[in-house]
C-alpha cells in the first residue's frame, strides 16, 4: 500500500465519520450539542430529542450510509466489468423494475415492509428479464446485456407511467411520485434490518472479487487465458451487484447519480486496481449520500427528496471534476 | 509425441450455416469438405513439437487470429479437435488450460489503465484461488522478469503512459511469469517502429530458449526467417504450406500466397537472405 493511498483512506475515513457527526444536528428541530450528547450518555435527556435522535435521525443516517456504499461500489464494479466509465447500477433495468412493483404496491395501498419486498423483488425480476433477453440476442458478449437491460428497464417505465396516470391524483399518486424521487422520510428502525444484511454481503462479496474484477476488466479475451471464466464471474457478480442495489432502492427509491459519480471520483483519486477503489469508493459513497440526506432535511421548509438533491449537488460537481482531469479515464 | 496436435480444424464466424454443416458433418466427413467455402478455417491439420518456434504467416483474413484462438481455447471448434499432450483440450478446465497455455491477444490494451506491476502479476491469476489475492512474493518476481529483461524503469508506471513496444514487452513478461509451457502471441510487431520489433523478436528468441515453445503469428517474413523453426503458412483459411523456414520460404510460396511478387536477395554472407517486395 503506498502512502498517498494510506492518505487518501485516513483523510476519507475523517470525513466520513465527521459527516455522521454533523449530520444527527442536520434537520428541522435544533437540538444542541450538550442535548445529544445527553440523549447518548446520560439517562437525564429529553423526550422528543430522543425521540428524533434514536428513531428518526440514526435510522436515517444509516440508511443513507447503506445506499451510498451499495449504489457506489455497485457502479463502480460495473464500470469495470462493462468496460465503460458511464456504467451505473440503474443500467439493467433494475431501478424500472423496482419502480414499477413499488408503484403497484402503493396503488394496493400497502406501505413499510411490503414495499419494501415489493420493489427489491422488481429489481430483481428486471435484471433477470434482461439477463434472459441478452440470451435470445444474436451477438453476444456484455453489450447485449446492456441493451436487454435499456429494453427492459424503458419497458417497466412505461408500465409505470401507466400506473400514474391511473393513480388516483389526490391519494395515490404523490406517493408515487415521491417514491420514484427517491427519499428517506420512510425510513424506519425495522426496515433497515434485511437490506443491511444484503448490502453487507454483497460489499463483502466483492472486494473478496476484487482481483478478479481486475482480470475483467481487460476483457474476456485476457480473462479467458488468465484462467477465469468471464461469464460465469460477471453473472456472479451482476447478480452481487443487483442484491446490493435492489436492497438500496429498497430502503429509498430511486436515488440518481451516487452510482456513476462518487465511482467515477473514486477512480479519478486512487486507480483502475479494484482492490484500491472499492474502499474507497464505500466510503465516499456512503459520505457523499448522508451528506446529501442532512441536506435535503436541513435546508428547505418541506422535505426536498435525496434523489433531486444528489442530481442538483451532484451534476454541477461531477462536470467540474471532470473538466480538470486529463487523461480520458 | 508432438506437444500440440492439431487435427481437421474447423470454423466459422457464420452462425446459421454452422449449424446445418455440423449436422452434416455428423453425417459424412467427406461432404464438409465441399461446402468449405462457409469456414474461416478449413480441414487445418498440424502438430507442434517440444520447445519449437511456430510461425504462422498468412495475408490480412487468412484466419491466424482465429486458429490461435482455437489453440488458445479462446474460441471453440465447429469441427475436428485441438490436443494437448494427446488430451483434447475440451477436456481441460479453462484454469488449468491456462496454467500450460498463454495466449496474448493483439493489441493488448484496455479502456482503464492499469500499474504495470499488477498487470505483470495478473499471469499467475490460474494459481490463486476464487476469492485470493496475490501475495507479495509474485510482485517480486515480476521485478526481476522486469529486471532480467531491461525494464526495470517501467516498475512505478501505468500501462497508458508507455509506448507500443513496451506495452507488448509489458504483455510478454505477463506470459512468462507463470511458467507456462505453450506462449501464443498474436501479431506481436504490430504496430511497433523498427527498432522494437526487432527487440520483440529478440525477446522470442531469448524465451525459446528457456524450454518453452511458441507460437506466434507474423507479417513479416523476414521476422520469420529470424526467430522461427518451422512456418505454417496460411491462405484463405487453409494451409499452404508447413515446414522447416527454409525449406517453406520460397519465392514462389511467398508470391502465390500474398498473390504479388516477392523476390529473395541475398546477404551479405553466403547463407544469409532476405525478401524484398
Amino acid at each position: 500500500m503506498s502512502k498517498d493511498y494510506k492518505f487518501l483512506i485516513i483523510i476519507s475515513i475523517i470525513g466520513f465519520l465527521l459527516i455522521i457527526f454533523l449530520s444527527i444536528f442536520a434537520g428541522q428541530q435544533k437540538i444542541s450539542l450538550i442535548d445529544v450528547f445527553k440523549v447518548f450518555f446520560s439517562k437525564d435527556y429529553d423526550e422528543i430529542n430522543y425521540l428524533i435522535i434514536k428513531k428518526i435521525r440514526i435510522p436515517r443516517i444509516v440508511a443513507s450510509l447503506l445506499v451510498g456504499a451499495a449504489l457506489s461500489i455497485s457502479g463502480a464494479v460495473l464500470q469495470g466489468i462493462f468496460d465503460n466509465p458511464l456504467a451505473s447500477p440503474y443500467l439493467l433495468g433494475i431501478s424500472n423494475g423496482a419502480g414499477f412493483t413499488a408503484s403497484i404496491a402503493i396503488i394496493l395501498g400497502l406501505s413499510g415492509l411490503y414495499l419494501q419486498i415489493f420493489a427489491f423483488f422488481g429489481g430483481i425480476i428486471a435484471f433477470l428479464l434482461a439477463i434472459l433477453f441478452s440470451y435470445f440476442f444474436k451477438s453476444k458478449g456484455s453489450i447485449s446485456i446492456i441493451i436487454g437491460g435499456i429494453l427492459i428497464g424503458n419497458f417497466f417505465a412505461a408500465l409505470t407511467m401507466y400506473i400514474k396516470l391511473i393513480a388516483d391524483p389526490l391519494a395515490k399518486l404523490p406517493s408515487i411520485v415521491y417514491w420514484l424521487m427517491g427519499s428517506f422520510v420512510n425510513v424506519t428502525e425495522k426496515s433497515l434490518i434485511i437490506p443491511f444484511f444484503l448490502i453487507l454481503f454483497s460489499s463483502i462479496n466483492l472486494i473478496m472479487l476484487s482481483w478478479k474484477l481486475n482480470i475483467l476488466a481487460f476483457g474476456d479475451i485476457h480473462a479467458r487465458s488468465l484462467g477465469e471464466n468471464p461469464i460465469l464471474l460477471k453473472l456472479i457478480v451482476l447478480i452481487t451487484t443487483t442484491i446490493a442495489t435492489s436492497a438500496a432502492i429498497s430502503i429509498c427509491g430511486i436515488i440518481g447519480w451516487i452510482g456513476v459519480v462518487i465511482p467515477q471520483l473514486a477512480r479519478f483519486k486512487t486507480s483502475n486496481d479494484f482492490r484500491k477503489l472499492l474502499p474507497v469508493a464505500i466510503l465516499w459513497g456512503a459520505s457523499y449520500t448522508c451528506f446529501v440526506d442532512s441536506v435535503a432535511r436541513m435546508f428547505f421548509k418541506y422535505e426536498l427528496p435525496a434523489g433531486l438533491v444528489s442530481s442538483i449537488i451532484g451534476i454541477p460537481f461531477a462536470a467540474f471534476i471532470l473538466s480538470r482531469r486529463k487523461n480520458n479515464f | 509425441m508432438p506437444l500440440i496436435e492439431v487435427r481437421n480444424l474447423y470454423f466459422s464466424y457464420k452462425k446459421k450455416e454452422k449449424k446445418d454443416y455440423i449436422h452434416n458433418k455428423i453425417k459424412s466427413e467427406t461432404e464438409i469438405i465441399d461446402k468449405d467455402k462457409y469456414f474461416e478455417l478449413q480441414n487445418i491439420s498440424f502438430k507442434i513439437f517440444e520447445s519449437e518456434v511456430l510461425c504462422i504467416l498468412g495475408p490480412n483474413g487468412s484466419g491466424k487470429t482465429t486458429l490461435l484462438k482455437i489453440i488458445a481455447k479462446i474460441n471453440k471448434a465447429d469441427a475436428g479437435s485441438v490436443y494437448l499432450d494427446g488430451k483434447n483440450i475440451n477436456e481441460f478446465s479453462i484454469r488449468q488450460y491456462s496454467k500450460k497455455v498463454h495466449y496474448i491477444p493483439q493489441n493488448p490494451l484496455t479502456t482503464f489503465d492499469f500499474n504495470v506491476l499488477d498487470t505483470i502479476v495478473m499471469g499467475i491469476n490460474s494459481s490463486l484461488g476464487f476469492f485470493e489475492f496475490p501475495s507479495k512474493i509474485y510482485y517480486q518476481k515480476a521485478l526481476s522478469l522486469l529486471e532480467e529483461f531491461g525494464y526495470e524503469y517501467l516498475k512505478d508506471k501505468n500501462l497508458k503512459q508507455l509506448s507500443g513496444g513496451e506495452i507488448q514487452m509489458v504483455f510478454f513478461l505477463r506470459s512468462l511469469i507463470d511458467d507456462a509451457k505453450i506462449l501464443i502471441f498474436d501479431e506481436p510487431t504490430a504496430f511497433l517502429d523498427f527498432k522494437n520489433q526487432s527487440k520483440i523478436l529478440e525477446v522470442i528468441k531469448k524465451i525459446s530458449k528457456q524450454k518453452r515453445t511458441i507460437i506466434v503469428s507474423l507479417h513479416d517474413p523476414n521476422h520469420v526467417l529470424r526467430i522461427s523453426d518451422r512456418v505454417l503458412l496460411l491462405k484463405e483459411g487453409k494451409i499452404f504450406s508447413i515446414g522447416k523456414a527454409e525449406d517453406v520460404l520460397i519465392e514462389k510460396n511467398l508470391s502465390d500466397l500474398y498473390e504479388y511478387p516477392i523476390k529473395r536477395i541475398k546477404g551479405e554472407s553466403c547463407d544469409e537472405y532476405f525478401f524484398r517486395m
